[in-house]
């Protein structure tokens, strides 16, 4: 079976990939291919996560210091490098969401406000 | 921004190979749960990942300076291409120094010909007088024409003779003799230069004049060296080829010339005299507003005033009198073919 590419709202806005994958590893750590089908399942399969810029997003925030990763074992068995947030990273998340949040409610007020 | 981004790049990226193929692997096994073969699963994993070395690639710049692997990279192969052809490098290098010393000499000369031509004040008033004949116009002068020249009326404010030194003179007393440059100039000489007296004074008409004593103008170079800027100078008197000179000034240093003079002495010419050698040259500083043209002009009915007195010998018909900004004198012809030369030197940088 094919995943089909959603029509609408595919793209994850740059910036924001950091702030989902961050926000995925609160549930503990897991490894690139985890992340990319945690994202993809809680979002209903809304978001799609371009996997060519799912690593290089996590070696940024790994350069950052926002988290850290270790070579491991898979639930499949299989070699696997996990992902683990930092308390630096918590931080971060915590202020993206938060910025988030009053974007999500700025727009949320002129559309609101237009549509009437 | 932290510097981690560009260490260990050559195993950040076999670790990044490795998990390239772990992610794939992973994909594979999702999709062969769901039923698929696996060579399609395999197939379908990498056609969601897209191409993994393009990944890498993009990693790796991420990782890198661009533009300082680029230079490295070219000084680099230009060090591997010199040293493959050192006959070329050596004619390189060669060309190259050539050029620079070139092109240093050249500017050098249009700095003092060109740039800085004259170190007088207001140069483009000061002309030189020129005789004129179908050969062309050269400068020089006799006794007669200087004469004829400072009497015109209306177009100079100060017409001076000077010639350009001899053998020398010959300073006596003190420790040791020296010989000196020694420039012969009419009294409004100075004046017609604007040159710094620091001194004294320069030469009076009457000392100018036949008989009218043996004076001397130092310059600051000759104050300074031999008389060790001695401020009682003026009025004292030095041998000069055995003959006791009065010293009446000191002219300041930045005060150059064509002939590097030591000292001045005056011409003393006899304004009548019918002595038609030439043996200096004339210049002059045009009167405030008169245009070398209206110069001209006047210098013309001058030659028919010289001719009428003198002869036709003295002047033919086709020949006559002029003008040459002493700017342009200085420069003559060469200012077009030293800019040419200039713009030939630079292209060989």
């Amino acid at each position: 079976m094919i995943m089909k590419r959603p029509h609408e709202a595919g793209d994850i806005l740059q910036g924001t990939l950091d702030m989902l994958i961050l926000r995925t590893l609160v549930m503990g750590p897991a490894h690139g291919h985890t992340i990319t089908q945690a994202i993809e399942r809680t979002s209903e399969n809304v978001l799609e996560v371009e996997q060519g810029s799912l690593y290089p997003a996590l070696h940024r925030l790994e350069d950052r210091g926002w988290v850290s990763s270790a070579w491991g074992v898979s639930e499949n068995n299989r070699k696997a490098k996990f992902y683990r947030l930092t308390n630096q990273g918590q931080k971060e998340l915590n202020a993206a969401t938060g910025r988030w949040r009053k974007m999500t409610r700025a727009i949320g007020l002129i559309l609101g406000e237009s549509f009437d | 921004m932290s510097l981690q981004r560009f260490t260990d790049r050559t195993k950040k990226d076999q670790d990044f190979a490795e998990e390239i193929e772990s992610h794939l692997a992973h994909e594979q096994d999702a999709s062969m749960a769901r039923g698929l073969s696996p060579q399609e699963a395999r197939r379908q994993a990498h056609l969601r990942f897209g191409n993994p070395r393009t990944v890498r690639e993009q990693e790796w710049r991420y990782r890198s300076f661009p533009w300082f692997e680029d230079l490295k990279r070219d000084v680099s192969f230009a060090f591997r291409a010199l040293r493959k052809t050192p006959g070329f490098a050596v004619i390189c290098v060669l060309v190259i120094a050539v050029g620079i010393g070139v092109n240093t000499a050249v500017f050098s000369v249009i700095d003092t010909v060109l740039l800085r031509p004259l170190t007088y004040p207001d140069p483009e008033a000061l002309v030189q007088l020129m005789n004129t004949s179908p050969r062309g116009s050269f400068p020089g002068a006799n006794i007669p024409k200087f004469n004829i020249w400072r009497q015109q009326p209306g177009i100079f404010q100060r017409v001076a003779a000077y010639d350009f030194g001899g053998a020398g003179l010959n300073l006596t007393g003190g420790d040791h003799p020296q010989q000196v440059e020694g420039v012969h100039v009419s009294a409004d000489y100075f004046a017609m230069l604007g040159a710094p007296v620091i001194a004294g004074r320069t030469f009076t008409a009457a000392e100018d004049s036949p008989h009218g004593g043996h004076v001397t103008v130092l310059s600051y170079s000759l104050w300074k060296s031999r008389y060790a800027a001695n401020p009682h100078i003026v009025g004292t008197t030095i041998p000069i080829d055995g003959q006791p000179y009065i010293v009446v000034g000191v002219i300041g240093r930045s005060f150059v010339t064509d002939t590097p003079a030591d000292l001045w002495v005056p011409f003393q010419f006899d304004l009548n005299s019918q002595d038609m050698a030439h043996f200096f040259t004339v210049a002059a500083r045009l009167k405030p507003g008169v245009t070398v043209a209206q110069a001209k002009a006047q210098l013309r009915l001058a030659a028919d005033q010289y001719r009428r007195i003198y002869g036709v010998n003295s002047l033919p018909p086709d020949a006559g009198f002029s003008v040459l900004s002493l700017v342009q004198s200085k420069i003559g012809d060469i200012g077009p073919s030293l800019l040419v030369l200039l713009g030939a030197v630079g292209f060989v940088l």
